[in-house]
């Protein structure tokens, strides 16, 4: 029997097997954060440090993410997709556009405490997947109203 | 009884930071909870707890580790006074542990940090925040 080594076809399974695995990765999270997030009902609205209530589902709507492969690197986003067509959502509905709205809900306001959706899915990630690191981003992804997302 | 981890935590982080001498040399001289001080006088740093959460470990019945995660912000006129209050949290408290009586003592990890304009009726209002995470190890964790 021969053994041929073909690096070029090593490195790229190397690689998509990267890509699926932060791919299952991101979608862990979406997943997440859609199932989580429970429906607000009249007087009951979620708590400091709870994950928000859905009311207008503005912020669950538009929750996804996408994988970037470039060279050897593989970079998994997730978070809130960028709010496209003058104020309509990717869903087409239209609604009160903030792109900021995920930002503040993550960080708070001066008199708002956070309901830290994308920490609660971070520390929930982080216990699925043993060994997952987020890199230090986060400052940098929630400052574009989590249009990026998490670089992890 | 002793203090909960939580408060215990909120006393040293304070402490901390306001026995800085780059914090205080950057003009800081309150430290609230987020959320309190009736307007106090710029700069000033608010915190607030994210998450907190035990954690397992292979092998082990109880949890083998704490982690929180808190978030610090620092309220400023301008933004070259954000940026510089900013700059003393981050080298104040990254990479800093914690003497947290009673607890242990967790060692701090930053996680980014941006500065917004949090602009109240067209005044602007510059905000730095930034997030860290302490890890509290040992058998003393819940």
């Amino acid at each position: 029997m021969g053994v041929e080594w073909k690096p070029e076809n090593f490195a790229k399974t190397v690689t998509q097997n990267a890509v699926n695995r932060v791919r299952q990765i991101c979608s862990a999270g979406v997943r997440e954060c859609k199932t989580s997030m429970p429906r607000a009902t009249i007087g009951d609205h979620s708590k400091p440090g709870e994950w928000p209530h859905i009311q207008y589902a503005s912020l669950v709507r538009n929750i996804g993410m996408w994988v970037d492969a470039e060279g050897d690197k593989v970079h998994g986003y997730i978070g809130v997709l960028p709010l496209v067509g003058g104020g309509k959502a990717l869903g087409g509905v239209e609604q009160d556009a903030d792109e900021g709205y995920p930002f503040w809900l993550e960080v708070g306001t001066r008199k708002m405490l956070p309901r830290p959706w994308l920490t609660l899915m971070m520390d929930s990630l982080e216990q699925q997947f043993p060994g997952l690191r987020f890199t230090r981003n986060i400052g940098n992804a929630i400052a574009r109203g989590v249009t990026r997302g998490l670089h992890g | 009884m002793a203090r909960g981890f939580v408060l215990a935590f909120a006393d040293a982080l304070r402490d901390e930071l306001l026995a800085d001498s780059g914090v205080t040399g950057a003009g800081v001289t309150k430290v609230f909870p987020q959320g309190t001080g009736h307007n106090p006088a710029f700069p000033y740093i608010t915190y607030a707890f994210i998450t907190d959460s035990p954690r397992h470990g292979l092998g082990f019945n109880d949890p083998a580790y704490r982690m929180l995660r808190f978030q610090v912000d620092g309220y400023a006129e301008t933004w070259t006074e954000a940026a510089t209050t900013l700059d003393a949290v981050v080298t104040c408290l990254d990479g800093a542990t914690l003497t947290v009586t009673g607890w242990g003592v967790p060692r701090l990890e930053g996680e980014g940090s941006v500065i917004v304009n949090e602009e109240v009726e067209g005044i602007p209002v510059y905000r730095s925040i930034s997030r860290y995470k302490a890890v509290l190890a040992g058998t003393n964790v819940t």
